[in-house]
């Protein structure tokens, strides 16, 4: 499960970051535990903006599916 | 980095006066949190940038009294951690145990306070002398969040203080914080404990770096850096490194308990906001934006309609004036003529005519940035940029670019891989910069649209089509690049789109329209001038049966005339190359040999020296396109050697948007 599945309104909590994309996306506070939602598409599909600890940050689907989720709910 | 006078005023890249008395108090935090409104807010006008000492990284720095004590306030760069090591991520770090500031103030957003609380943990773990300013609280309120910055002070240890920089709230309060700990530097920060193994790694080698490094200013900071692998100094552990997953996950862990007990929401998180909705929905993004540029040309022309009259009718008449003066003093006709004639003409020309757009553009322009409207156009664009393998803040430095090229390419700092910043500062000449836009405008109502509010109107459309060109331009260009001097993989990419701010909208208006008409004014003189001068002499020195201007217009008509333009046009292009804003003038010169000329004020007086001289549509259409992407400005391109470190990607910059250009202007004048 990673965070590309995540559609417009769902969240999901994150259990790790592969290791070799780790430090921005770490800064940004994507650590494990950090719970994430998706809040909207760009309109030609890519990227995505999610809620992060409490900022809206927009991510290319490559570097969100490097973001391993626990779990996901609506 | 922005269209921030530092970058473009009159002041960038002087040497920064000594260093005040009472020392130097940093300011640093996240991106996007209000730090440069801060900034502003505390040394107002007396700023500048510069070197800092041993590196060549410039900050912006200004003076402010604290108490009774004189500081250097210094702006660091917005990063988000101290850990990584991203260039402005380092200026950070590095200044602060090399400069080792008498006080550090962090600046947070306290709309995201969970994420900005994990910087203010590093930041006390480097130094003591701390103060916490909570920013954006009036945003915070609307959104619905509450902070208990007393708790919060008690948890961190620290004077923590709450502000909201735009509207000059706590301004004061954090004055006098930082004048208390300027006189009594005693706190007592938060200490956090990373478990029982770290902990006696770092105790097992402190005394080893209290001798190797006595004067570093925090020995347990460099003690994690080492058992990490990570230090600035050479190592003294030779352990088996720690995860550098370690220590964020303690410290954004700390984060969010901290900001668990201290912030408090009465609205849902996560609310999309209409605009953003909008401005981002699958159909209704693209043409709001587009619509949006629109508008916003449409008022620039609109606007700079009676000040351009009436400045054009005011120095015009002056001109004459002078003429009849100085010939009265006896001064001879030939320099009378040539002063008043050919340089003050140039000159009156690019402030009546060109000043009034930009010193309405630029605030324009300054003021979307403030709103936060640009990270949704990269938002929007990125897509593009992917599949140019470049990074998508490139639309970021185009935005800028179209305020001034010379800021885009400085724009492109906020992109780290050097592969994708060169493509960005390549290509950013592509976007029209505020000194051609009078010119596309004036050519457009002569030759395309018509004059009037039905041809304005039409004009800004063309205007906003013209920058879709633009824009494709600058993706195909992008895409030559990454697959042939560029190649390369495409680096992680992360956007922050910060809330939408409700903009100062006098303050920004005033500032940037007297900076921008200082800037241009003094420019008209320095490059206009001289310009003026050169293709007067040009038209007005005979040599043999033709002036010399008709000599090089003859050399160069062939040329010309091959891309749809003339010798004269070839000539006025590559005279302009120190301000496009000139261009304009110096056909109409060249055109005239700076006889009297009798209606140049009137576009309808323009056209007609210009079909006089050949003109037709078609002629109009090659010079707004060669116009658009043609070689940048002579401050462009010394900008970008200076930032790529070479005068070879400063040429492939001069050469690319011209080859395109002249490709273009071929293709419409032998198939149209």
């Amino acid at each position: 499960m990673n965070l590309t599945m995540l559609t417009p309104g769902q969240s999901g909590e994150v259990a790790y970051v592969e290791q070799d994309h780790g430090r921005r996306l770490q800064d940004l506070g994507l650590i494990e535990g950090s719970q994430v939602q998706c809040l909207f598409r760009s309109p030609l599909g890519d990227p995505t903006a999610y809620l992060i600890c409490g900022a809206t940050v927009a991510l290319r689907k490559k570097d969100a599916g490097h973001v391993i989720l626990k779990r996901i709910w609506d | 980095m922005g269209l921030t006078r530092q970058a473009v005023g009159k002041n960038a890249g002087k040497t920064p006066k000594d260093v005040c008395i009472g020392g130097t108090v940093a300011l640093m935090g996240n991106p996007n949190v209000g730090k440069s409104t801060l900034f502003n807010a505390l040394t107002g006008l007396r700023q500048h940038t510069g070197n800092w000492p041993g590196k060549t990284v410039e900050l912006a720095m200004g003076e402010c009294k604290f108490g009774n004590q004189k500081c250097t306030v210094v702006d660091l760069p917005g990063c988000y951690s101290l850990l990584s090591h991203s260039p402005e991520e380092e200026v950070a770090r590095d200044y602060l145990y090399t400069c080792d500031p008498k006080v550090c103030i962090v600046v947070c957003d306290a709309t995201a306070l969970r994420r900005n609380l994990g910087l203010v943990l590093q930041t006390l773990e480097l130094t003591d002398n701390c103060i916490v300013c909570i920013n954006l609280l009036d945003e915070a309120e609307r959104k619905g969040i509450t902070i208990d910055l007393e708790k919060l002070q008690s948890l961190l240890g620290v004077t923590v203080v709450g502000t909201s920089a735009g509207s000059g709230r706590g301004i004061h309060a954090l004055r006098t914080a930082v004048a208390n700990l300027l006189q009594k530097p005693s706190c007592s920060p938060i200490h956090l404990d990373y478990g029982k193994q770290t902990e006696e790694k770092i105790e097992k080698l402190l005394p080893a770096i209290k001798q190797r490094y006595p004067s570093f200013p925090n020995p347990r900071w460099l003690a994690l850096r080492m058992l990490e692998g990570n230090a600035p100094l050479p190592s003294l552990y030779e352990g088996e490194p720690i995860s550098p997953r370690f220590v964020p996950t303690i410290l954004m862990g700390a984060a969010a308990w901290i900001s668990k007990q201290c912030v408090f929401f009465s609205k849902p998180e996560g609310r999309v906001g209409k605009i953003d909705r909008l401005l981002t929905g699958k159909w209704t993004a693209f043409p709001l934006l587009f619509l949006l540029m629109a508008f916003i040309f449409w008022l620039t022309m609109q606007g700079a309609n009676y000040p351009s009259e009436w400045l054009q009718q005011r120095l015009f008449a002056l001109e004459e004036w002078l003429y009849q003066g100085s010939l009265g003093l006896g001064l001879p006709v030939w320099l009378c003529q040539g002063l008043w004639h050919g340089v003050y003409r140039v000159t009156a020309w690019v402030v009546s005519v060109m000043l009034p757009p930009m010193a309405i553009f630029f605030p324009l322009f300054t003021l979307m940035e403030d709103v936060g409207l640009l990270p949704r156009i990269a938002f929007n664009l990125d897509r593009g940029f992917q599949c140019c393998n470049a990074c998508g803040k490139q639309s970021l430095c185009m935005m800028m670019g179209l305020g001034c090229n010379a800021a885009g390419v400085v724009g492109c700092r906020i992109i780290d891989s050097r592969r994708e910043r060169l493509i960005a500062m390549i290509t950013n000449s592509f976007m029209p910069c505020n000194g051609r836009f009078p010119t596309l405008i004036a050519l457009l109502s002569m030759f395309v649209v018509g004059i009037g509010l039905a041809g304005s109107l039409q004009a800004a459309l063309c205007l906003a089509g013209l920058l879709l060109l633009a824009i494709g331009a600058t993706f195909a260009g992008s895409y030559l690049l990454s697959v042939t001097l560029l190649k390369g993989e495409p680096s992680s990419f992360t956007l922050e789109l910060p809330p939408y701010r409700r903009p100062r909208v006098m303050q920004v208006l005033v500032r940037s329209m007297l900076d921008r008409t200082l800037f241009v004014l003094a420019r008209a003189i320095k490059v206009a001038a001289p310009a003026g001068a050169v293709i007067w002499l040009l038209a007005n020195i005979s040599v043999g049966e033709g002036t010399l201007l008709q000599w090089v217009a003859a050399w160069l008509h062939p040329i010309g005339s091959f891309f749809g333009m003339d010798g004269v046009i070839l000539l006025a292009f590559l005279l302009a190359l120190p301000a496009n804003e000139i261009l304009l003038p110096l056909i109409l010169m060249g055109y005239t040999g700076g006889g009297v000329l009798t209606e140049t004020e009137t576009l309808t007086g323009m056209k007609d020296i210009l079909i006089a001289a050949g003109w037709d549509v078609k002629t109009a259409v090659c010079v707004l396109i060669f116009c658009l992407m043609h070689w940048p400005c002579s401050t462009t391109l010394l900008t970008i050697k200076k930032e790529s470190g070479g005068w070879r990607w400063a040429i492939l910059a001069a050469v690319l948007p011209t080859l395109v250009g002249l490709c273009l202007c071929a293709m419409i004048h032998w198939i149209f």
